[in-house]
């Protein structure tokens, strides 16, 4: 086939739809009903250029017309709900079957969900992982790609996993045998439940392998929720302090905040304050000549202050926005120094 | 309820078109569909006049023969019999009261035309 559906490949394809949707009727009475169709069908394609399905409805519904017209009730008496969803059922398995073959093809295989059946016992020893994830993983944090049951055993978590998976092999191989429809649906409902399991697994575990990974790397200096994203400098005289950088105890830059998070990205990161108009934040406008003195209150507004008591930041004011490189470990004052 | 639903009223009288279609001349399936469309009956469906036939056939009011065509395929033609007939002046009575107790109904003063 070379992609394209001939005329008359469609008209076979229509007539085998509304045969499959009788194949209640005798067949006798059936054959009698379709023996105008295909010269019916013929017709109209004839006449008509677009899809057969366009003009004359789906197949089950022209079999549903035909059969009602007829005079010809089904054992199950399709009312307009139950035809819609056979309808909608019809061209879910026409739409299935053609993916499966045209997939199948791709591959080299007759049909794909033959080559899916191929895999399937590597699905099993997949879901019995997946099984021993969900029910001994996911109450906890997921520390290794093994759940470790009893107190982080690894010799346990291995026993347990390797329950799971003999346990899921043994489980498929007898469920192979089922015939009721019952179990079958059963089975591909639970299948299907632990398959979106095994993409949520994958995602917290690649979610949890980061976060350990974040942990171990995190620096010294932790400030959990509460992140700074600028430091606003004040001085004592309650005016606003710019071009300073901050050091510790040790005279290592102290480089706190986040430059990207600025309206517009600052010349010089890490020079306090780094955004162009930080006193906004304090919920006056800098145009404001009150905005140059914020008042005896302005200590409270100190960004510093969050520095946890074991880093003692020392404001060291520079002059000029030109970078200070020695670390000057003893806090100086800052109002003689002040630039704008 | 909305306004008249054409294909429900079609399902009551498409037994009774189909035979007066045939009164004139005999045909086939597609061509008795054509005359329908082209008579006004636009909204009749393919299966429904296929269904009918059929249907009718079935309860002896028709006859059917097959005529070789020398360009297509074969075609089952449909006609008239005695039974046929017959049913067809009855059911054309009954149509005939209906529509007229419709139309008293419809122009009793109040019903706007």
């Amino acid at each position: 086939m070379n992609g394209t559906e001939t005329r008359s490949d469609e008209i076979a394809r229509y007539l085998a739809g509304v045969e499959a949707a009788l194949l209640d009727l005798p067949a006798d009475v059936r054959d009698e009903l379709l023996e105008d169709l295909p010269d019916h069908l013929a017709e109209v394609a004839s006449e008509d250029s677009g899809p057969l399905q366009a003009r004359l409805g789906s197949p089950a519904s022209y079999a549903a017309e035909l059969r009602a017209a007829a005079g010809l009730m089904s054992a199950k008496t399709p009312g307009t709900g139950a035809a819609r969803l056979t309808d909608w059922l019809s061209l879910a398995t026409d739409l299935y079957r053609r993916a499966d073959a045209r997939g199948g093809r791709l591959i080299g295989y007759p049909r794909l969900s033959e080559y899916l059946r191929l895999l399937r016992p590597g699905w099993w020893v997949l879901r019995g992982y997946v099984l021993d994830v969900v029910v001994f993983g996911l109450s906890n944090r997921m520390t290794s790609v093994i759940p470790l049951v009893g107190g982080g055993k690894w010799l346990t978590g291995m026993v347990v996993l390797l329950g799971c998976v003999v346990g899921s092999v043994w489980f498929g191989r007898r469920a192979g045998r089922w015939r009721e429809s019952w179990q079958r649906y059963g089975l591909r409902a639970l299948n299907l439940v632990l398959g979106v399991l095994l993409i949520v697994v994958a995602f917290q575990l690649s979610d949890d392998i980061r976060d350990g990974w974040q942990a171990a790397n995190a620096s010294p200096v932790s400030y959990q929720d509460n992140e700074p994203s600028d430091v606003i400098p004040v001085g004592s005289d309650g005016r606003p302090l710019s071009g300073v950088r901050l050091f510790d105890q040790n005279g290592n830059a102290l480089n706190l905040g986040d430059p990207y998070s600025c309206p517009s990205a600052p010349a010089t990161p890490y020079l306090y304050p780094m955004c162009a108009d930080p006193y906004a934040a304090f919920g006056v406008p800098s145009w404001w000549p009150g905005a140059a003195s914020l008042g005896p209150s302005s200590s409270a507004g100190v960004q510093p202050s969050t520095v946890p008591s074991t880093a003692v930041p020392s404001i060291t004011p520079t002059p000029s926005a030109g970078v200070s490189a020695t670390p000057r470990p003893s806090s100086a004052t800052p109002t003689a120094s002040v630039s704008g | 309820m909305p306004c008249v639903d054409t294909t429900q009223l079609l399902k009551g009288v498409l037994d009774l078109a189909v035979l007066a279609v045939l009164r004139e001349e005999d045909g086939y399936g597609y061509d008795i569909l054509r005359r329908l469309r082209t008579a006004g009956l636009e909204e009749v469906g393919d299966a429904s006049v296929y269904g009918t036939l059929r249907r009718l056939f079935q309860n002896g009011l028709l006859t059917t023969y097959v005529v070789p065509s020398e360009e297509g395929p074969h075609r089952k033609y449909y006609a008239l019999n005695a039974a046929g007939r017959t049913q067809l002046a009855q059911s054309g009575k009954v149509w005939r009261s209906f529509a007229s107790t419709m139309d008293n109904l419809l122009d009793e003063p109040g019903v706007a035309a």
